[in-house]
């Protein structure tokens, strides 16, 4: 897959992210569809090609937050590395990625739990248990609903090499 | 000297590198903030991405007109049955005006502004606007809804602009408890939750008390809803309560807003 066909469906997650996701809120749980994507890429492409995606993709959406800029950035590019360090020569299969992505969704969440949910006011168990374990979970089935329907091969390569 | 390193560290180096470089510059990115040179850069980065939102919007819209010309019908009818005692209130509430002198007090310029996106990050309560510099939005503006308070500008473009949103863990409001008249500033407690600090423990507050902005604060105009007390906790050797309040606006369902482009009770900083 060309390097342009990856920006285009990165960009495509980003739009629906922002656009669409909070129609399938639950309870104030929304899931992050970038993970799926800096997974995918990780995955196929390696920790380095994982790192610079998660931090590209997370700056510009930082550039719409408001919020500690740079943070998406970070979370990501961290998500990008982690999910990397399971790339395979061989490529990717579909229990490989539901695995990598279950620890990149739930990297990320914890990552936003520390600098952003009120832990201080609710307490870390509490939110871990109402918000970051639910919306990582909620982020890998949509990976799971994703991995097997007709755009899985958007997900990853052919395995870096 | 890198393949040295490489040799001795057994592994290859690039992926450590690059993610090194990734988060020294992330951390300097929130450590300095949103200075001048990445403000500028993300309010762009913004515009453009808020140009290319829009035919996504599409779809949500869709479905959103579907649901609300349902309600709309169904209000009407509710309104049309409505409607005979509203004059009758409107007459009732000239006639106590005129014998309390009561001069109407609600003099904010507003405008109208449309949600392009929102919460971009999980946890990041923000929304961006169709409203720039170019439409007369400056930061620091106060943004509220039909139903209440939503939050202040916080990142203006040409076009768009980012609204913090009243429940961000860097935002608090001053406000009001309506009926014991007591002052105090909101503090985002997670999820759907604000709480007020600053509330003295003999202060009589009730249940379902209204919450509205004091205009202490110098950004929000007073007398704008916030919420209502759903609980009160006394804090064990302190002099204050915790109030749990409900905030008015349903922050997920809200579709258009109102940006203040006067404020005229402001406060000096």
């Amino acid at each position: 897959m060309s390097q342009l066909k990856n920006l285009s469906v990165g960009f495509l997650f980003i739009l629906l992210q922002i656009t669409m996701l909070n129609m399938l809120a639950i309870k104030g749980i929304r899931p992050d569809l970038l993970v799926l994507f800096i997974v995918g890429r990780a995955l196929s492409e390696g920790p380095t090609a994982g790192v610079l995606w998660g931090f590209g993709c997370g700056l510009i959406l930082d550039s719409m937050s408001g919020g500690l800029f740079g943070l998406g950035a970070f979370t990501y590019a961290i998500t990008g590395f982690i999910s990397g360090q399971f790339s395979s020569k061989k490529g990717t299969s579909r229990s490989r990625y539901l695995l990598t992505l279950a620890l990149g969704s739930l990297t990320a969440f914890v990552i936003f739990l520390y600098f952003i949910e009120p832990w201080d006011q609710a307490g870390w168990g509490y939110l871990f248990l109402t918000r970051t374990l639910p919306g990582a979970f909620y982020s890998w089935f949509f990976g799971f609903i994703w991995i097997f329907s007709p755009f899985a091969h958007l997900r990853a390569g052919k395995g870096r090499g | 000297m890198y393949r040295l390193l490489e040799i001795l560290a057994g592994r290859t180096l690039k992926p450590w590198i690059t993610l090194a470089a990734a988060v020294t510059l992330s951390m300097v990115f929130m450590t300095t903030g949103s200075g001048d040179i990445t403000g500028i850069a993300s309010a762009r980065a913004a515009d453009i991405i808020a140009t290319l939102t829009r035919p996504f919007g599409i779809f949500p819209e869709m479905i959103r007109l579907k649901s609300e010309n349902t309600r709309l019908r169904r209000e009407n009818v509710e309104l049309m049955l409505r409607a005979n005692h509203a004059d009758e209130a409107i007459n009732e509430n000239q006639r106590l005006r005129e014998l309390l002198d009561f001069k109407k007090k609600s003099n904010l310029n507003l405008r109208s502004a449309d949600i392009l996106a929102r919460d971009p990050l999980p946890g990041v309560n923000s929304i961006l606007l169709d409203i720039g510099k170019r439409q007369g939005a400056e930061i620091h503006q106060p943004v509220i809804c039909s139903q209440g308070l939503v939050g202040k500008l916080v990142q203006v473009g040409a076009k768009t602009s980012v609204v913090q949103l009243i429940l961000d863990r860097n935002l608090g409001a001053a406000v009001r408890l309506s009926d014991c008249r007591v002052d105090g500033i909101t503090k985002w407690a997670g999820h759907n939750r604000l709480i007020i600090e600053g509330i003295p423990a003999s202060a009589p507050v009730h249940l379902n008390e209204e919450v509205i902005s004091s205009g202490l604060d110098g950004i929000f105009p007073e007398g704008i809803p916030v919420g209502e007390v759903i609980s009160t906790n006394k804090i064990e050797e302190s002099l204050f309560l915790q109030v749990e309040i409900q905030p008015a606006v349903v922050f997920s369902k809200v579709e258009e807003v109102f940006l203040v482009t006067n404020n005229p009770s402001p406060v000096t900083p």
